[in-house]
């Protein structure tokens, strides 16, 4: 899968939980989910499980809570895409 | 002392049982926790409760050790009734206790062995966000306002005299660039602020001396 792909699906789940709809739209790869987007750290879990789903991945606690930035979520499921 | 607080609003639509990820419970909570909500009438308030203890007790862990992270299984949280829990954790073990509204609970988190007395134990306010007023920068500043408010009474500084800054992510209140012998924590969920704060174990060099402390007694 392609980066750009990765990093359209990824913001797009994002978004269903930014309450930052402004900063959303200029986000970019060092954008941050919680201080930058003001995502709720209770619905950061409901992105990562999003995003198992969206990939059909697993990622552990470890790798989700190393989750700060919108670039972080990206190198995550490219590692885990292989 | 060491404070964390944590405030949930329950009637956040995100929050909601059926809003949330069917696999939420099982990623934040242990199988005793889970077990307990399945055993509970109020599922719902239930489930917040955990959370926010949890929550509240990293903020006090990660001051503790900063290589501290949130992962919410390993913060294994005891409820006892509804008004306070006990949290595990390999840093440390931490007293919470609850208070809130039909809409919202709040917790506040201390070490466990932590000496509680009513000079330094911690204090905390909770306040409902005015209608149309949820923009991100507009509940920043409110929280911050309250801390400095909380801050000035307990050590008799003028509040605007106090900054309150961020130092690791950890709130952190200044006064003419020294920091102040307050342990803060700031929270912020749905229509709810929430400020805790207690004095600190030891007072900061640069040798400011805290004023009276006034009757500050917020719910």
């Amino acid at each position: 899968m392609e980066t750009s792909e990765i990093q359209s699906k990824v913001v797009e789940v994002i978004g269903r939980y930014a309450k930052d709809k402004e900063a959303l739209a200029k986000a970019t790869e060092a954008t941050n989910i919680l201080e930058d987007l003001k995502v709720n750290s209770a619905r950061l879990v409901d992105v990562i499980l999003d995003l198992e789903d969206e990939f059909d991945i697993e990622v552990e606690d470890e790798d989700a809570d190393a989750v700060n930035t919108v670039g972080d979520a990206i190198s995550l499921i490219k590692s885990k895409l292989g | 002392m060491l404070v964390g607080n944590d405030v949930v609003d329950l009637r956040d639509p995100e929050n909601q049982p059926g809003a949330i990820h069917p696999r939420f419970d099982e990623r934040v909570f242990t199988s005793t926790e889970r077990e307990r909500l399945t055993n509970e009438a109020t599922v719902h308030r239930t489930r917040w409760l955990m959370w926010a203890a949890k929550e509240s007790a990293f903020k006090v862990g990660r001051k503790l050790d900063l290589r501290v992270r949130f992962l919410p299984r390993l913060f294994s949280v005891q409820l006892e009734g509804k008004t306070s829990a006990v949290v595990r954790h390999a840093v440390g073990r931490f007293q919470v206790s609850f208070s809130g509204g039909d809409d919202w609970v709040h917790a506040i988190a201390t070490r466990f062995d932590g000496a509680v007395d009513d000079a330094s134990g911690p204090s905390a306010m909770v306040e409902r966000v005015q209608e149309g007023r949820f923009a991100p920068a507009y509940v920043s500043a409110r929280v911050r306002s309250m801390a400095r408010a909380a801050v000035g009474s307990v050590l008799s500084i003028a509040p605007p005299e106090i900054e309150i800054a961020t130092a690791a992510k950890i709130p952190v209140a200044l006064w003419r660039k020294l920091p102040l012998p307050v342990d803060l924590s700031l929270s912020h969920h749905g229509s709810f602020l929430a400020c805790a704060w207690s004095q600190s174990e030891t007072p900061p060099s640069g040798g400011f001396t805290p004023g009276r402390r006034a009757g500050f007694d917020f719910a």
